[in-house]
């Protein structure tokens, strides 16, 4: 079920009811929410729903197993089969079609003809990689002591929470379970609203109205047509891409994030303006922030973060992002995207130590300093998504090349209204933060005739401008 | 064996709420600003007041959206509900005011309420070729050698898989000077429901201002639903269906051809046994296809079935390219043609038809 819909509407309008008429009593509020998770979940395919069950049922049992253990070693040995367990459903969904190919490939190369694996069509999961790591960051806090296990029911809620099941953010059990736990404490005199609201319509509008725009006007045909288009057309479209997913994937969670306030969650923030970052080091601490704390928690602290010789941290950083490329899809495009962060990001760390070395700020303080390192973060981000949106390494090439060979020539898709969205939209990423708090306590101190007014209003403006149907996620794909 | 060193409380405690934080302090809960709430019963009213304001003022278009959905209970209820609102909209003059900013950016007007419940205006016109439609032509058109100087016009049309086409053929002939290609493919569209979108009238609009010598037509990946014909519900797979089907693909050979144009109508290819498309759904409407292009000289019907199809004759989302190595050909949904090497297979099939048909090289 897409968040942008009617049919969501109407499920969210039940649910909402539900969640809060039953919330004083925990045993009947838990199934409830599970089953209305479920039900979400369904909504897209059915037969997945055992999947998620089978997740879970690996999430609380090897949890279970981690705690009771009475040996380091019988801790370590549950954790592992949970670990190996999650691990091969993502692998069998999302890369066996991908590893195969690459095998066969590697195979045909050598001279061999043989397909020890045969190339098979399995249909992705959508929401696979969010509800794994979820329940893989699960057992490994309470291995590690961080978290007690929780109830199977809590577990169950926890990993199938419909806000986030689809593509995020990815909660942390130490952040949720407290509040699936205290759920009963939540008061229904206390909503969010106005948060909710502002999210939520901030949400639809980057979704709706920036995302599909950009991605039909100039991403998608100079993406998919990339022997035709001239050099302004594919700078423009790498600028507009770099928006378009922006607005999709922001624009999901801050529908996520709204919907749990309304239910009485509160989830972590997942983007803080992106685009204003002056280093990849500071952009992964505002782009998909719950992704990056997990591959930083879960795989760059353990194999040895920043300590240790330059190589070996130069090692870890290079590991954790060509990882987190993967992560995002099983093609290798995406671990070249997640190299082109792993590269930009040594040499940043090496910048910054050899300033330290010198008695210097890590980070250079001046104006003109931080508008360079603006500047240079956001171009190395946009060759990143060249990759991340190229089908393959030669439509990347190919976009490259003529970006560099092709200036002069005409550009019909160059117009000012796909100018204007995209520079509008970055320009947005340098507003002052403390604006949405005001218009939040703008919309909150109106009288509720005027907010269901303002709300209806914005509500025809997206549909206006928004082209009739709704496009998946970005992210579903992950 | 060494046994595991405790937790650091001597009696862990049982619940995560309980438990201390990584940091040590214990993770005060979560306190909503003062004045920035609302109690959940006064939530709902004032999202199903913005939503009653919504409807209100969006009724038409929304009424227009759900016709155009396909036939069902869905589609029913929508309409029920939606009618009297679209017409206390109207009755009020709203829906000029919206209409007004619709038009403005570009969109399209709602349709008046009640309208819907007919059958679509542009549906066939029972078995035989669409009344007011243009007679087919008897003797095939002749192709001089395209050239720089003399392009070849190609006008692309069909759904989202004929955009996948559309993208494979703009591969192959983008960079052709003697081939000047257009492409008007629009995604989520078809035969079957020309309340959403009106082929034949849209594709006469495209015919009047391109003038293409080549149509490249591929659709039905969106058409196996029910429809309204003649009054009667159309159920796929039902005769009366495929009879109706078959009409409006005529209708649509028959513009084409009545241009001076040829048209290739490419067949769906092989579709994965996940989709709705499979089994014997592709060939039937394959089968259809290449009915309405039958015995008239200036439609050529272009098989990419088995192009997709396994060694064994099964769908197979990868495939062996020129070089012997294993390359996606179709997208992870099982129905559309992945790019770049599925549009490429399937565009390469359209240049050869095209050229040994019309004895031309492109």
């Amino acid at each position: 079920m897409l968040f942008p819909t009617i049919d969501f509407a109407i499920f969210f309008a039940v649910v909402f009811l539900g969640n809060w008429l039953l919330s004083p009593s925990p045993r009947r509020w838990k199934p409830f929410i599970l089953t209305a998770s479920y039900v979400f979940y369904a909504w897209w395919d059915w037969r997945f729903v055992l999947l998620l069950a089978v997740s879970t049922l690996i999430s609380a049992v090897g949890g279970l197993a981690v705690a009771q253990g009475r040996t380091r070693r019988a801790r370590r040995g549950a954790l592992v089969m949970s670990v190996v367990g999650h691990l091969a459903l993502l692998g069998w969904f999302k890369y066996y079609g991908f590893l195969s190919v690459t095998f066969d490939n590697a195979l045909h190369s050598l001279g061999l003809h043989a397909t020890p694996l045969p190339p098979l069509s399995v249909t992705l999961p959508v929401g696979i990689s969010f509800f794994t790591f979820m329940g893989l960051s699960y057992v490994i806090d309470i291995y590690r002591r961080d978290l007690e296990p929780a109830p199977f029911l809590d577990v169950a809620v926890y990993v199938a929470f419909f806000p986030h099941l689809i593509a995020g953010p990815i909660v942390r059990g130490r952040d949720l379970l407290p509040q699936i736990a205290r759920s009963r404490l939540r008061d229904p005199r206390k909503v969010e609203f106005p948060e909710a609201a502002y999210l939520i319509m901030g949400g639809l509008f980057k979704k709706v109205v920036i995302s599909s725009y950009v991605s039909s006007a100039i991403v998608g045909p100079v993406f998919n047509n990339p022997t035709v288009h001239t050099a302004p057309e594919i700078l423009l479209a790498v600028y507009g891409y770099a928006v378009q997913i922006y607005c999709d994937f922001s624009g999901y969670t801050d529908i996520a994030i709204g919907v749990a306030l309304l239910l009485g969650f509160r989830f972590p923030q997942n983007f803080d303006r992106p685009y204003a970052a002056r280093s990849l080091q500071d952009f992964w601490r505002r782009w998909h922030m719950t992704l990056s704390s997990w591959l930083r928690d879960y795989l760059y602290i353990p194999l040895g973060g920043n300590r240790g010789p330059r190589r070996q941290v130069a090692r870890n950083i290079m590991i954790t992002m060509l990882l987190g490329g993967l992560w995002h899809g099983a093609a290798w495009t995406f671990v070249a995207w997640g190299g082109i962060h792993g590269v930009g990001q040594v040499a940043g760390h090496l910048h910054r130590e050899r300033r330290v070395a010198q008695g210097r700020a890590p980070e250079p303080t001046g104006r003109a300093a931080l508008l360079l390192g603006r500047l240079c973060t956001f171009h190395v981000v946009c060759l990143g998504w060249l990759f991340f949106r190229a089908d393959t390494f030669g439509t990347a090439f190919t976009l490259l090349r003529r970006l560099f060979t092709t200036w002069g020539e005409a550009a019909p898709l160059f117009r000012l209204p796909v100018v204007a969205a995209i520079v509008g939209s970055i320009a947005l990423q340098y507003l002052p933060k403390g604006l949405a708090e005001a218009v939040q306590v703008r919309f909150a101190a109106m009288h509720a005739g005027a907010k269901a007014a303002f709300l209806g209003c914005g509500l025809l403006l997206i549909t206006t401008l928004g082209p009739p149907g709704v496009a998946p996620f970005i992210y579903y794909k992950f | 064996m060494v046994p595991e060193r405790r937790a650091p409380s001597a009696r862990p405690p049982r619940h995560p709420s309980r438990r201390r934080a990584p940091g040590g302090r214990r993770r005060a809960p979560y306190v909503a600003p003062e004045g920035r709430t609302l109690a959940a019963g006064r939530a709902l009213l004032v999202s199903l007041a913005a939503f009653g304001i919504w409807l209100a003022l969006d009724a038409r278009q929304l009424y227009t959206s759900a016709g155009a959905s396909p036939l069902g209970a869905r589609r029913s209820v929508a309409l029920a509900i939606l009618t009297p609102i679209a017409r206390v909209q109207e009755f009020f003059g709203l829906d000029r005011v919206v209409d007004g900013a619709n038009r403005a950016l570009g969109g399209r007007a709602g349709v008046t309420p009640g309208v819907i419940a007919l059958p679509p205006a542009t549906a066939g016109h029972g078995g035989g070729r669409a009344k007011g439609a243009a007679s087919p032509p008897t003797t095939a058109n002749s192709f001089l050698q395209p050239s720089a100087a003399h392009p070849l016009s190609v006008l692309d049309v069909g759904d989202s898989i004929g955009i996948d086409l559309g993208y494979g053929l703009q591969d192959l002939l983008g960079t052709t000077r003697s081939v000047e290609l257009q492409s008007a493919s629009v995604g989520n569209t078809g035969l079957a429901n020309p309340a959403y979108y009106d082929w034949p009238a849209n594709l006469s609009v495209e015919l009047a201002r391109y003038h293409p010598q080549v149509v490249v037509a591929l659709f039905g990946g969106n058409d196996w639903q029910p429809f309204i014909a003649e009054g009667r519900r159309a159920d796929p797979g039902s005769s009366f269906w495929l009879q109706q089907y078959t009409a409006r693909l005529r209708q649509m050979v028959d513009l084409v051809t009545a241009s001076g144009a040829h048209l290739f109508w490419v067949g769906l290819p092989i579709m994965s046994p996940s989709s709705g498309l499979a089994g014997s759904v592709a060939p039937s409407l394959n089968a259809a296809f290449a009915a309405a292009c039958s015995g008239n000289p200036n439609a050529s019907y272009v098989s990419i079935y088995n192009l997709f199809a396994s060694p064994t004759g099964s769908y197979a989302q990868f495939l062996p390219d020129a070089s012997g190595n294993l390359v996606e050909v179709r997208d992870a949904d099982g129905v559309h043609i992945a790019p770049p090497a599925g549009d490429d297979r399937a565009a390469a099939a359209v240049v050869r038809a095209i050229e040994s048909t019309l004895h031309i090289h492109l």
